[in-house]
């Protein structure tokens, strides 16, 4: 079982500071591949897949499957949110997991702002765009994540302001 | 060696109650329903999750809770040389068990050269990412993606050599026993990142073999139950 400092319906302010600054570790995975905070100025998915297909005159296989839009690297997302996790753990939000026990985003926000709180959906839409197929994730999916990041984001700058207004 | 497909039939039966509407008259409609992964070789640890292939419709689609880990895919797809080479259909291919249809599209189960590339490619890039952000991971992420890193390693190096890659648990039992492939996998991941010094992929494989006794501890209980 992982061990937390805080449990919370609402979470503190410090502890909102370090998961708005941790989130830029997963924001900037997705700028880095094309997408935009403007959400007007996604990327254009590239085809691929089509350029090096091998030719071989077989005409009872059907190749059109094999034109599809750009997917990205399942890992290298997960790896950024191993990071927004673990800076949260150096920030103190959070406890250090044990070694064998990696925790999701979704546990995260739910042990930072309880089940009920309307940025779990958001967390587990988040989530459910970045599982991916076999390992990759299509642009649709992709851009369905980030505009629920975008979400998550905007859930806790609302929860900053109201600090900032008591 | 493959389970009973009845038994199967009745696992996916209990499981696909959560899976909702959309998904259960995919699966009813369905032209095959394939069990592949661990589940169908018998090979599951206490939490692992039913791995389902169907063949259905005319779109993908994937539902993924903790006891299923369903894929539909379209009818045409058996008919698509890139699919029927690819490491999830020459995988179905080997591990497949079907409760649902035949198993008619396997003919020359072969891996193509565009799924060796993918893998390639993506161990190559995971590699450079994991190696970025190392320092700044946790132990417990650390652990986590070397071992993804190693399992990845390992498909790629079954994918070349025309092997369909097996579970995942397999894998992980091949790595453990003492005839594993423990120095090749090595050799492949320095081979793979000259600008990773030897020194990251030592501690990268120190994670592994961290995981690795955790996971024969677990697996151990299960079987001695």
């Amino acid at each position: 079982m992982l061990g937390w400092k805080k449990k919370a319906s609402r979470p503190s302010k410090d502890n909102l500071e370090a998961v708005s600054d941790a989130l830029k570790e997963i924001e900037s995975f997705f700028e880095l591949n094309g997408f935009s905070r403007s959400r007007s100025a996604h990327v254009e998915p590239s085809s691929v897949g089509t350029d090096e297909e091998e030719s071989n005159g077989d005409e009872e296989f059907d190749d059109e499957g094999s034109e599809r839009a750009a997917d990205f690297d399942r890992e290298d997302l997960e790896i950024s949110v191993g990071v927004f996790i673990s800076e949260l753990v150096k920030a103190e939000a959070i406890e250090k997991p044990k070694p064998r026990r990696a925790p999701t985003m979704r546990q995260i926000f739910v042990k930072l702002f309880g089940k009920k709180n309307k940025i779990i959906k958001m967390v587990e839409a988040f989530e459910e765009h970045t599982e991916g197929y076999f390992d990759a994730i299509v642009y649709d999916e992709m851009s369905a994540a980030f505009e629920a990041l975008l979400e998550i984001r905007a859930a806790i700058s609302d929860e900053l302001s109201k600090y900032a207004q008591e | 060696m493959l389970r009973n497909s009845q038994v199967l039939g009745k696992m996916l039966e209990k499981r696909m109650a959560a899976a909702g509407p959309r998904f259960q008259a995919e699966v009813q409609h369905a032209s095959e329903i394939i069990i592949f992964g661990s589940m169908s070789v018998g090979y599951d640890r206490s939490n692992s999750d039913l791995d389902v292939l169907c063949v259905a419709g005319s779109e993908y689609c994937k539902f993924k809770n903790k006891s299923l880990d369903l894929i539909v895919v379209p009818s045409g797809i058996t008919r698509n040389r890139s699919w029927l080479e690819s490491e999830l259909a020459t995988h179905v291919a080997a591990y497949g068990s079907w409760i649902k249809g035949a198993p008619t599209w396997i003919v020359d189960p072969r891996i193509g050269q565009n799924a060796i590339r993918d893998k390639r490619r993506r161990v190559s890039a995971f590699m450079r990412c994991l190696y970025t952000s190392w320092a700044r991971l946790e132990a417990c992420f650390q652990i986590k993606y070397a071992t993804k890193l190693r399992r990845e390693t390992q498909r790629l190096m079954l994918l070349e050599r025309n092997v369909p890659v097996p579970p995942t648990a397999v894998l992980d039992d091949s790595w453990a026993s003492p005839t594993g492939s423990h120095h090749d996998v090595s050799e492949r991941l320095r081979r793979f990142s000259p600008v990773c010094p030897s020194s990251f992929v030592d501690c990268l494989l120190s994670r592994v073999d961290f995981q690795v006794s955790d996971d024969q501890m677990h697996s151990n209980s299960h079987y001695n139950s």
